[in-house]
């Protein structure tokens, strides 16, 4: 390629210095690099500014003076590069080629030069002089990264010039150097990007077949690169520039060549790649920082994921050690309280008011003041492990195992947010941008045990198991995290497909956290989860207890109790009595009501209830009961979130239906095994 | 060196800007700026921009868009990196 900037001149049209005009000056430069600044200082209270002819892009220009000579610079639109992906590109090659500046002066930023210098490269292809103005290097001086303009000058072969914009430094020999290159007293040999040898045959025969047909002005080298690059505007304008013949023959070459479109601009990457390396400095690899080293550790395959293991292990240990006292605290003093206080106060009220208001709205309200401190201190913990900057080492280290189901690694922020409480934990699928892996993750959530199926566990395990209560309770919450593996296996393999998911991920410096940003952050996402959560639940509540207290006078002969007997059927291939079932049901306000409804039914106190369920219930029946609460179906909330992130009843009722068909199968497996196993009669 | 990223970025799973760098000897402004052409080219695209209803999600201050950049490869870019 070579458009030799020194022999371009449209004819009639003199050198700046035949008739002292003013040299005009285009200046360049991608968005943020401190372009506007330049022209301020160059053409101060001279500016103009209108549209550029049939666009609504604003141009502006004005006129500059150094030393007796005038220039008239105008500011060409911020653009990243010059095809024609966007009006702003094409008014800037438009103005380059048929305005043809004496000089085109780009600005680029010294701390993201690689990002910059695609722009020059391309700058270079046309048939204009081209100075460069490297423009805040005192910012890439603080960031480490140390710039060399005599060597970056040698390198590209055009002038350099380092500068900072903001302090009016080097803007004075941005001028000089570009009326100087205007003037011929510097030459330019610029060194420009080679393209890949595969395509160097049809570059030569597209410049072959187009350099008599192009219009004045446009070089035959830059139209056959545009063209190998897949160039739209050139592509179309090519078509009416040649003969039908060989036109064609243009057209097969870009059909058999289109992989070119990336070879170009992979080329234009490795001449930058030259260009930086010789010029730039950065630390030196032996100078490692701080997120070297503690990435080291964070994204190793295997130590990284112990590091893992261990801050998730502390964000549940702080989360029960914070979270679960407060939680009982706030359940035994203060809902029961305004429950025991509201009860006194509507004494004289008819029953039902006094039931609806107690154990249905209070009730309900309770659920949701006794999710905050679980919520609190798990926002907290999320809130300092991203403005760590560790929370996308967290996704990276997990994404390889959350591959096997078919999810992404930040699946698994939601997922350990479920096993605190699954609302959130749904509410938190939305950082999966993949609409397949967040449903997958979604239907997956309530199946982690969360806090209120843990305290179930905890509470029933003893009851039914006095002897082995801890291997029973481990069991349990093993065999949910395999079913959970299971399922999230089966539905990525047979509903949604496997998704060949690629990601790229920026890590970001690791901070010092600011505790105020934490803090101020965990406590509006607490407040807008409890106005968002608060109506939902009550209201449901209020159904419930409607349910569970209608029309008889015990829970005997509630609705909910003809429920649990028409049920019963279903029950025995799991051993479970309409008594076990409606305590399974009561878990779809919130899973720990199955405590208190099996304390009602069985009308005992938490000690008198373990002895009559063990002498009520098989340990086999036990079993099966304690399966199908750790994998019934979500609770009220969890089903209105899911509603809700999922924007639709098909996949809520989906949900629903997965959880009931995988408890009815484990309970009924779990059963009949342990039935095999001789643990099917009453004190085994 | 466009291929090469897009060859590597399409491996399927999570790599890093680091990793990238690594494998293909530049620097990781240079991935950056590279993987900001391929999404112009429609190659790729950032994947941790939040979508809408992400304004009033109780997580949404915590979730990738906030924290760090991610990009996954489009529809075009696979089929790019399958030639």
């Amino acid at each position: 390629m070579s458009a030799d900037p020194r022999s371009f001149r449209p004819r009639g049209v003199p050198s700046p210095d035949a008739d002292q005009r003013p040299i005009l000056i285009g200046l360049a430069g991608q968005p943020n690099v401190g372009k506007s600044t330049v022209f301020s200082i160059l053409t101060g209270l001279s500016q103009e500014v209108g549209n550029w002819p049939g666009r609504t892009v604003e141009r502006r220009e004005g006129n500059a003076r150094l030393e007796g000579r005038r220039f008239h610079v105008v500011d060409l639109p911020g653009t990243y590069s010059l095809t024609s992906n966007s009006e702003e590109e094409h008014i800037a090659r438009d103005f380059i080629l048929q305005e043809r500046p004496d000089v085109v002066v780009m600005i680029a930023d010294a701390a993201a030069l690689e990002r910059n210098l695609y722009l020059l490269a391309e700058l270079l292809l046309l048939p204009i002089p081209v100075v460069l103005g490297v423009n805040m290097v005192d910012v890439a001086r603080r960031e480490g990264i140390e710039f060399d303009a005599h060597v970056l000058e040698a390198a590209l072969g055009i002038p350099v010039v380092p500068m900072v914009a903001s302090r009016n430094e080097g803007v004075s020999d941005l001028l000089a150097k570009a009326a100087a290159v205007a003037k011929g007293e510097i030459t330019c040999e610029p060194d420009r990007p080679e393209i890949a040898e595969s395509h160097r045959e049809v570059f030569a025969e597209l410049k072959t077949l187009m350099s008599a047909w192009l219009p004045e002005g446009v070089p035959a080298d830059w139209a056959a690169i545009k063209l190998l690059e897949g160039d739209r505007q050139v592509t179309e304008q090519a078509e009416s520039w040649l003969p039908e013949a060989h036109w064609t023959r243009v057209h097969e070459l870009l059909l058999a060549h289109e992989d070119a479109v990336l070879d170009v601009a992979g080329a234009r990457y490795e001449w930058i790649g030259r260009m930086v390396r010789a010029a730039l400095r950065r630390p030196r690899l032996g100078q490692v920082s701080l997120t070297d080293r503690l990435d080291r550790l964070a994204t190793h395959p295997a130590w990284g994921l112990v590091l893992l293991l261990g801050v998730f292990g502390a964000v549940f240990w702080l989360t029960f050690s914070l979270a679960g006292p407060v939680q009982t605290w706030l359940d035994e003093r203060v809902v029961s309280s305004v429950a025991a206080g509201l009860e006194r106060a509507l004494s004289s009220a008819p029953a039902w008011v006094s039931g609806l208001l107690v154990d249905g709205v209070v009730a309900g309200a309770g659920i949701v003041l006794t999710f905050v401190p679980i919520l609190l201190v798990f926002f907290l913990a999320l809130g300092l492990l991203e403005d760590t900057g560790y929370q996308s080492r967290m996704a990276y280290v997990m994404d390889r195992f959350m591959h096997r189901i078919g999810l992404h690694g930040k699946s698994f922020l939601p997922l350990f947010l479920g096993f605190g409480c699954n609302v959130p934990a749904v509410m938190g699928s939305r950082v999966i941008e993949s609409r397949p892996a967040r449903l997958l993750t979604i239907l997956l959530t309530p199946f982690v045990p969360c806090s209120a199926r843990l305290l179930v566990l905890a509470f029933m395990v003893p009851l039914f198991f006095p002897a082995h209560p801890t291997l029973v309770a481990w069991g349990l919450v093993v065999g949910n995290l395999v079913v959970i593996a299971m399922v999230g296996l089966l539905l990525d393999r047979f509903v949604f497909g496997r998704e060949r998911l690629a990601f790229v991920m920026e890590m970001p410096l690791y901070h010092v956290p600011n505790p105020r940003t934490i803090v101020l952050l965990a406590l509006s996402n607490v407040w807008m989860f409890i106005k968002r959560a608060a109506t939902v639940i009550v209201v449901v509540s209020v159904v419930i207890w409607v349910l569970v207290s209608f029309p008889g006078e015990t829970v005997d002969e509630s609705w909910l109790a003809a429920i649990g007997r028409t049920l019963e059927p279903v029950g025995q291939f799991m051993g479970l009595d309409w008594r076990l079932i409606v305590a399974t049901l009561s878990a779809f306000v919130a899973k720990e009501n199955s405590i208190a409804a099996l304390g009602v039914i069985y009308g005992a106190d938490a000690d008198g209830l373990g002895r009559l369920l063990q002498a009520a219930v098989t340990p086999a029946s036990a079993l099966a009961f304690l399966v199908v609460n750790m994998l019934f179906v979500p609770c009220v909330a969890t089903v209105a979130a899911i509603r809700q992130e999922t924007g639709t009843w098909r996949w809520t009722l989906a949900s629903v239906g997965l959880m009931l068909i995988v408890a009815l199968l484990m309970g009924t497996i779990v059963y009949q095994l342990a039935a095999a196993a001789g643990l099917g009669a009453a004190g085994a | 060196m466009l291929k090469r990223l897009l060859h590597e970025a399409a491996r399927g799973g999570v790599g890093s800007t680091r990793e990238l760098s690594e494998a293909l000897g530049v620097s990781e402004s240079m991935i950056e700026a590279m993987m900001q052409e391929l999404a112009r080219r429609g190659l790729v695209e950032q994947a941790s921009e939040c979508r809408p209803g992400c304004e009033d999600c109780p997580v949404g201050p915590v979730c990738a868009g906030h924290g760090f950049g991610v990009w996954v490869l489009t529809d075009a870019g696979r089929r790019a990196a399958s030639h």
